[in-house]
């Protein structure tokens, strides 16, 4: 219909006496035209929503699902049986409700009966037994079925609205993980047109339905009006991919878009002091640490609980937070932030707190080579805030207690590839260290960095693995979390990595939005975005 | 009294005639040469003293002093002339350091980036035929990549660190001197002197080392200088691309990359080591340049 | 002439084979893509099922004939990255590379040749010292430190120009600026001495001699003598501005073929940045076989050498 991209003429962002009168001119045009957004409103009209992001999705296709920044897509379009809300809540989704056996091996769901496909076909459970099927079909190769698919046995079709999930395990993520990784997608639409055209006009059932997109241009969306609950307030959504900051930056000042995503915590104190724009700060369930090698280190002190105890109480989590995050993320006692299962305040250890003297008393003790220094694998900067700088002054703490530190720098794909390698380096000692959960479930997570021969996991031993491989073998969500409660006491202990923090996505955006992002997650879900015209 | 009014041209002119300085012979560098002599001599020994000259260590930070300006503006230390960067580190110790990476680089690049060139020039330019088809194609193929692309290439490929920054610096910078070298070579073999020597019964080798290579050598030089220069630039050019030196070590190129994202409330982290680059490459053109006059009047070369 | 001409081309797709190897090589010592395209979830049969679908699990010679077939039919192959074809990538990159290095190119020589001309014209004087100034510091500078200076200067203490991004006119001016910046200055480095060489030979010296004007003698005699290394010289530029664009795109955000090889390399994209670098080589031997062609045309006393 329209041209995304007329071009705007270029404002002057920052010339302060011009920005006096415009405000002048704009409180009175806005006196003057207040009747209008009612109107518009009255009308069924809503605005238009432009967004810069920084990273673009890779996939369209449920079934092929890789990593944080196809949820900018997926979080939109997409969803499972179960979601969760603003504050990052379990609630029923695509389901209205779901009851679990005894034995924790049937999920009895009931779906909502005004739940549609963007083309109008109601959501049935046909669909949700395809999904299942297609999500685990060898055809589709969906790399991520290992997580909740592949623990399905059947899907038993009991009415049109009403299913029953048989389970070969008891798995308590089995809710909180069909958020992300069971997309439902239509049987009919996708038996019309096949897989091809699926992964290129994508049907879903998510708040916006799927308009456009352009690889490294855009990403074009429109309000979804007959959700079943969450229809959204604008009209459409534009999502510009502007990879670097300073551009979405600017172009956020001129008001070519609305909100800017990906803002990192060195810019958002320049951002608070402009008048014409705001930020809003979201807590994530991104965990950032500077990991030990404790298994395959050459070094063999590190397999000491008490030096990487002492690692811990070496470094200064409040100065750094406060200087090279400038404030912006949450602290962790053990690895993981607040609001992950069985992860809150006072039922965990608190951070370690920084105690330089204690450290080196700690090391000596146990005998620590002081003379072989510390290799450490740092993340050149732009995929985590501050990986670079983080490194740099985690090593000047460290030869605060007398421990040397080499370090060397990696791009994300090298680092990757060490970070992940199928044979750990022993010549690594420290690393810099990220990984995501994408809900409050931490079982993927923490199975992957700390189960003996986890794909990031540099860490071994017996007890924890135990722990680890029972996870997720409850029925009763309290006892779970209680046991949950217990294995992040293991690990502050046991302290398998430099702990440092949960880290807070920040948007940018006009005074004219109205915004509180979802919780912890990185990628903006929009619904709930209103904007005044 | 009247020495106030005389242009810094003139006074130079007429200091250098009471003291005169015992350039080699022909050698005439000016003022401007002088200076940059000079400033390249001060380059050269900060980066043998390097962190002695240096008032803090480069890579200690203080968390109580972050991002002061420059001494002279308010809120500025005179304990850090240059203000502190973004983690309270001394920028003025950082520059220092600094000079030592990039001279380290830039020299060890253009020696032997010089050599490896210099010994494929002769080859193709005096043995001709095969040898110097497929060296002048290779040659070619390096020239025609635009060199910070392949720098890219080959970093990732290798890692950072300054041992794979020289590797890739002379991987990239090699290609000019044998082109160089093998236009000279070719116009030279074709002079008397060369083809008596040929006929004398002279081993090969020894014509190339003794009678070719020696008239080559000026414009070899000239390169060298010019080239030091160039490799300054592209170290920190990688550096700035978060490809080339990695901390701990310091780069002007990394400070400018890393003082970036402050812009716009603190000018000095990129503005400083900025000065720092232009000022010691425009050193060294000017001395290769002034090499080139005095080696070649003309201005063949 | 028709044979120099064909040597000249052989010589040419010669250099571009042994691109192709060096281009193709340097590609795979990057690393392996599978742990950026797969997720960490995925199970040790899909990353291998992944290299086997993008042929990465065969040996290295095979693989280097494969890439020599397709790309001589035009085929570099799909994105690890997009999934969409590796040359639709790069030929939406190139259009923005190529009209930036094409407005450098002509601020160059709008500021590079007059400012020449009029320095070799008074030798010695205020002009000519500015000239080697300007000249020495445009080559003493490197770009991306004058694309920061600029931002500072025009886009945050006086807010112009936009500082980064692409789209419209304005945003043209500060990377047009930085790279014309530095084409500018060695454009005007020659033409000064190739001025200064015409202005001292016998013609010049003979229409002098028959009264002509001294203005009308630069333009209309010298200038024209002295044009043809500067073309000549023009056409390497061109090359050095697609290089040194690079730089310039990363610090302006300019979606063109340097950031789309820096991504390519970082995200281990090996369709995309063999066809982006090999692409970019093209031009610049395309550029520089047009221009020998061209001195030779105009020329005929350089054709033996």
């Amino acid at each position: 219909m329209t041209e995304p991209h007329t071009p705007k003429p270029f404002r002057r962002p920052f010339r302060r006496p011009f920005r006096r009168r415009t405000l002048g001119l704009m409180v009175a045009a806005s006196c003057a035209l207040s009747v209008l957004p009612n109107l518009a409103l009255a009308q069924g009209r809503k605005p238009p929503l432009t967004m810069a992001i920084g990273i673009e999705p890779l996939t369209l296709d449920a079934g092929r699902v890789s990593g944080g920044a196809d949820y900018m897509f997926f979080g939109n379009v997409f969803e499972g049986i179960y979601s969760h809300d603003i504050d990052g809540k379990l609630v029923p989704g695509l389901a209205e409700k779901a009851t679990v056996s005894a034995d924790g091996l049937t999920y009895d769901v009931t779906l909502r009966a005004n739940a549609k496909f963007h083309n109008g076909d109601p959501v049935t459970a046909e669909d949700i037994r395809f999904s299942w099927e297609r999500g685990v079909d060898p055809k589709i190769r969906n790399p991520r079925a290992n997580v909740i698919l592949n623990n399905i046995t059947d899907v038993e079709i009991v009415d049109p609205l009403h299913v029953k999930i048989k389970l070969k395990k008891p798995d308590a993520s089995f809710l909180d993980n069909s958020d992300q990784y069971w997309y439902i997608v239509p049987k009919t639409y996708i038996a019309q047109v096949g897989d091809e055209e699926f992964a290129r006009k994508p049907v879903g059932t998510g708040p916006f339905k799927f308009v456009e997109f352009k690889v490294r241009s855009h990403l074009k969306l429109e309000g979804f009006e007959q959700h079943w609950g969450r229809v959204p307030a604008v009209s459409e959504v534009t999502m510009k991919i502007v990879p670097e900051e300073q551009t979405r930056l600017a172009q956020l000042q001129t008001g070519e878009v609305d909100i800017a995503a990906g803002i990192t915590p060195v810019i958002a104190p320049t951002l608070k002091r402009l008048a014409s724009v705001k930020i809003a700060s979201v807590p994530t369930f991104e965990n950032i640490a500077i990991g030990i090698n404790a298994a395959y280190s050459s070094n063999p002190d590190l397999k000491k609980p008490e030096v990487r105890q002492a690692l811990n109480l070496a470094v200064d989590r409040e100065a750094l937070l406060k200087t090279v995050m400038l404030g912006y993320a949450t602290l962790s006692g053990p690895p993981c932030a607040q609001g992950v299962e069985g992860c809150t305040k006072g039922n965990v250890p608190g951070p370690y707190a920084y105690d330089p003297k204690k450290a080196r008393e700690m090391l000596k003790a146990a005998n620590f080579d002081f003379s072989k220094p510390l290799r450490y694998v740092a993340l050149a900067p732009g995929r985590a805030p501050q990986s670079k700088e983080i490194g740099e002054a985690v090593a000047g703490m460290l030869s605060k207690v007398g421990i040397k530190s080499e370090m060397s720098v990696l791009d994300y794909g090298a680092w990757l590839a060490m970070y992940g390698a199928k044979v750990k380096d022993p010549n690594v000692d420290l690393f810099f260290s990220t990984l995501t959960d994408y809900n409050p479930d931490p079982s993927g997570r923490i199975t992957r960095l700390f189960r003996t021969g986890g794909v990031f996991s540099w860490f071994n031993d017996p007890a924890i693995d135990e722990k680890l491989d029972r996870i997720n073998n409850f029925v009763s969500v309290d006892e779970r979390r209680a046991f949950l409660n217990g294995l992040w006491t293991d690990l502050h202990t046991q302290a398998p990595q430099i702990i440092l923090w949960s880290t807070t996505t920040i948007y940018g955006m006009s005074k004219k939005i109205d915004w509180e992002p979802s919780h912890n997650v990185s990628w903006p879900l929009l619904w709930n975005v209103k904007k005044t015209v | 009294m009247s020495n106030l009014t005389l242009s810094g041209r003139e006074r130079w002119h007429r200091m250098s005639r009471r003291v005169r300085f015992p350039w080699p012979q022909g050698f005439r560098p000016g003022f401007g040469g002088s200076l940059a002599l000079l400033f390249c001599a001060v380059m050269i020994l900060a980066a043998v003293a390097g962190p002695a000259l240096a008032p803090f260590d480069a890579n200690e930070s203080d968390f109580a002093a972050i991002m002061l300006p420059p001494a002279w503006l308010t809120d500025g230390l005179w304990e850090h002339p240059l203000g502190t960067d973004q983690l309270g580190r001394d920028v003025l110790s950082r520059l220092i350091v600094g000079t030592q990476i990039a001279m380290i680089v830039a020299i060890a690049t253009s020696v032997v980036a010089g050599v490896i060139g210099v010994t494929l020039g002769l080859i193709a330019g005096y043995l001709g035929g095969w040898a110097d088809a497929v060296i002048s194609r290779i040659v070619d193929a390096f020239l025609a990549l635009p060199f910070i692309l392949m720098a890219l290439a080959f970093i990732s490929a290798l890692g950072t660190g300054v041992g794979n920054i020289l590797l890739v610096l002379i991987m990239t910078n090699w290609a000019p001197y044998a082109r160089l070298v093998r236009s000279e070579v070719v116009s030279i073999k074709r002079r008397d002197f060369v083809v008596l020597a040929q006929m004398a019964g002279v081993s090969r080798t020894r014509i190339i080392l003794r009678h070719i290579l020696p008239n080559a050598a000026n414009s070899i030089l000239v390169l060298a200088v010019l080239d030091v220069g160039r490799a300054v630039i592209l170290e920190s050019s990688l550096s700035f691309l978060g490809l080339g030196i990695q901390p701990p070590d310091v780069s002007w190129g990394l400070m400018l990359a890393d003082g970036r994202a402050y812009i716009s409330i603190a000018w000095w982290l990129t503005v400083l080591p900025g000065i720092a680059i232009v000022a010691t490459v425009l050193s060294f053109n000017a001395v290769g340049e002034k090499l080139r006059v005095w080696f070649d009047p003309r201005g063949n070369l | 002439m028709l044979l120099f001409m064909l040597k000249r081309l052989g010589q040419t797709l010669l250099t571009l084979l042994v691109l192709t190897f060096i281009i193709f090589t340097l590609a795979r010592m990057t690393g392996d893509p599978t742990p950026l395209v797969m997720p960490s979830e995925a199970t040790d049969e899909d990353r291998q099922f992944f290299r086997e679908q993008y042929g990465l699990d065969r040996n290295l010679a095979a693989q280097y004939v494969i890439f020599l077939n397709n790309a001589a039919h035009g085929d570099f192959g799909v994105s690890f990255r997009f999934r969409t074809p590796a040359f639709d990538i790069v030929r939406e990159a190139v259009g923005p590379t190529l009209s930036l290095a094409g407005s450098a190119m002509l601020l160059a020589i709008l500021i590079g040749v007059p400012l020449g001309c009029a320095a070799a014209v008074r030798r010695g004087g205020r002009l000519d010292q500015f000239t080697s100034l300007f000249a020495s510091l445009g080559q003493a500078t490197p770009t991306f430190w004058v694309g920061l200076m600029l931002i500072v200067l025009l886009a945050i203490d006086f807010p112009i120009f936009p500082s980064s991004g692409y789209g419209t006119l304005a945003h043209y001016a500060l990377p047009t600026l930085t790279l014309g910046f530095y084409a500018s200055s060695s454009i005007a480095r020659l033409t000064r001495a190739n001025m200064v060489e015409t202005l001292k030979s016998d013609f010049v010296y003979m229409e002098r001699v028959l009264g002509l004007s001294g203005w009308s003698i630069v333009l209309k005699h010298a200038l024209r003598n002295a044009s043809l290394p500067i073309v000549t010289y023009l056409g390497l530029q061109f090359g050095l501005l697609l290089g040194g664009a690079v730089v310039t795109e990363r610090v302006f955000a300019w979606p063109g073929i340097g950031q789309t090889i820096v991504d390519a390399i970082l995200y281990r994209d090996y369709p995309v940045a063999q066809a982006a670098i090999l692409t970019t080589a093209i031009l610049f031997l395309t550029v520089n076989l047009a221009v020998d062609l061209i001195v030779m045309a105009l020329d005929p006393r350089m054709r033996d050498a």
